[in-house]
């Protein structure tokens, strides 16, 4: 218990002393998670939207498709990127092996059936009497899709949330795609890994208490958004 | 010229066949009400009306050209739906998303959406959010937006169940507006006759899996035998009423609340009329039976209890309501 205290004690000093190598890996989570949750944003809400309300061939397999990606493991997909951009790979010679880039490229795949799911349920969500009122207003599938992504708009807001804390919270993209070069693809996941085997466990346990606090700060977001008084 | 013309129109929900309509007319600027109990059938017809629910069999005409079920539904059907549906914005934005949607844009639309308002009361509340307004006052939004799309035919189903006095005028006064300056064909559903009839509109009467023109069931014309007294005298007819009104003119018997047997029975019910079985249709798991007491008297009773009865076409029975049964209509 005492080692416990002692160690969390370090660790705080590590985060008020603003250690360098401490904040690099958090900005280098905080930037790749986020670019690959908006890159995967841009295409899942509109695909959500879109296969909530359309009707097609192939719709069923499609969501079943869906919803067995959501467990996709995170080195799975690391695995298929490596392959994919690895010097060998098709991809090779755009040199995203071992970048940020190539993180983020692993992220977005990763996060985006979880986003497009989730997206699809929350629309799905809708009252029924939203569907019949729009087609007997006349409306179009451009002005109902809009509009159905207003009436979701909390659901959809939760799936971003949720995509994101799936990437900054995920190892296997990070570590196999970014290689955890220190100051340049270490995330705060990869550098925990790191230190924690190095036997750095303060350090370790610094980056843990950043890793929850940006998960809780996100979170306690949409939370005073769903609570504000409509 | 006819707003909707059907013939032979079946109209199914859930996989099953709930109405059917073997001639149906709705002529252009008429008023037309389709009077029944809740489950008759009412709502799904208006929805084919709508275009929003493809007829199960037979042929509509809307506005002389006929129409393939599915699709989107042509302009000119405002349908307002018993608990409709407002967006979360505020309740201009509701208005104008309508007529944006039907491709209207530029200065017409803010024009159109305070016209729309200022015709159900609500200029006032423009900037308010649609979904905290009051019942009456979501009803009168959603006529609004429905309005503003400036509609040849307005459905409207059971439009002024529910709503406070102010609400209930207003759309009464709006609705009779539009029909009398623009020849608005108006089609309402309710499962109060009084009101069909107070609005003077042309009767179809929903029940036992038909339509039908004319009244609602059971509904006579006559007076009280003495003021004071409790007996209402329609023809052939004594029913006793109770309360009875003076004034009162026209009485309606629910025909769920009949109950049916061979014999005289002993019951605390006061009207007990013997009656010749002329006709038991099936519909919906129920018979509806029309007994001939001298007028014509239609009960609803259960399957199982019609075959309990055992009884058929010719046969003679006795057909027993209370007296608090019987609803005064008025004059």
């Amino acid at each position: 218990m005492d080692y416990l205290l002692l160690a969390l004690s370090h660790a705080w000093g590590l985060l008020t002393g603003l250690d360098p190598d401490v904040w690099a890996a958090v900005g280098t989570s905080v930037w790749v998670s986020g670019a690959a949750s908006a890159l995967a944003a841009a295409a899942a809400v509109p695909a959500g939207v879109a296969v909530a309300l359309a009707r097609f061939p192939g719709r069923q397999p499609l969501l079943l498709a869906l919803n067995t990606l959501m467990a996709l493991p995170t080195v799975v997909v690391g695995l298929l990127v490596y392959g994919l951009i690895g010097r060998q790979g098709p991809l090779g010679w755009l040199g995203l092996l071992y970048t940020p880039a190539g993180i983020v490229l692993g992220e977005f795949l990763l996060v985006l059936p979880l986003m497009t799911n989730l997206v699809v349920s929350a629309v799905e969500g809708l009252d029924p009497r939203f569907l019949q009122t729009c087609r007997a207003l006349g409306a179009g599938p451009w002005a109902t899709g809009r509009m159905a992504l207003w009436e979701a708009r909390l659901g959809v807001l939760a799936a971003l949330v949720a995509g994101f804390g799936r990437a900054v919270g995920e190892v296997g993209v990070a570590m196999m795609l970014g290689g955890n070069i220190r100051g340049y693809t270490r995330t705060m996941t990869t550098a925990i890994a790191l230190e924690t085997s190095k036997g750095e466990f303060e350090l370790g346990l610094a980056l843990g208490i950043v890793l929850l606090s940006v998960a809780l700060g996100v979170n306690a977001a949409l939370f005073a958004l769903r609570r504000r008084p409509a | 010229m006819t707003a909707y013309r059907a013939e032979d129109l079946r109209i199914a929900r859930g996989g099953r066949e709930v109405l059917r309509l073997e001639r149906f007319e709705v002529p252009a600027g008429g008023l037309v009400a389709l009077v029944g109990p809740n489950g008759s059938g009412k709502t799904s017809l208006l929805e084919v009306l709508a275009f929003l629910r493809p007829a199960s069999g037979g042929r509509l005409w809307f506005f002389g050209s006929e129409v393939s079920p599915g699709g989107r539904p042509p302009p000119g059907v405002g349908y307002l739906p018993q608990a409709p549906y407002l967006f979360d914005r505020p309740v201009a934005a509701n208005v104008a998303w309508a007529l944006r949607a039907r491709g209207i844009r530029g200065s017409g639309v803010a024009r159109r959406v305070s016209a729309a308002l200022e015709q159900v009361g609500l200029v006032h509340l423009a900037d308010r959010r649609a979904t905290r307004l009051s019942g009456g006052e979501a009803q009168r939004l959603a006529l609004a937006r429905v309005l503003a799309l400036e509609p040849r035919v307005l459905l409207l189903d059971e439009p002024l169940n529910h709503l406070d006095a102010e609400s209930r005028e207003r759309i009464e006064a709006v609705v009779d507006a539009w029909r009398r300056q623009r020849g608005t064909t108006v089609v309402l559903a309710t499962h109060d006759s009084a009101q069909a009839r107070r609005l003077g509109a042309e009767v179809w009467r929903a029940g036992g899996g038909e339509l039908r023109p004319g009244g609602p069931d059971n509904v006579f014309r006559g007076e009280p035998e003495r003021v004071g007294g409790d007996v209402f005298v329609a023809g052939p007819l004594r029913v006793v009423v109770e309360p009875l009104p003076a004034g009162a003119r026209v009485i309606e018997v629910d025909p769920r609340e009949i109950v049916l047997s061979r014999e005289m029975p002993p019951t605390s019910a006061r009207n007990r009329l013997r009656g010749t079985v002329v006709e038991a249709r099936v519909a919906d798991g129920e018979v509806w039976v029309t007994l001939d007491c001298g007028a014509r008297l239609v009960a609803v009773v259960t399957r199982s209890s019609w075959q309990r009865l055992g009884l058929t076409v010719g046969d003679e029975a006795v057909a027993s309501f209370k007296a608090t049964a019987v609803r005064v209509l008025g004059g």
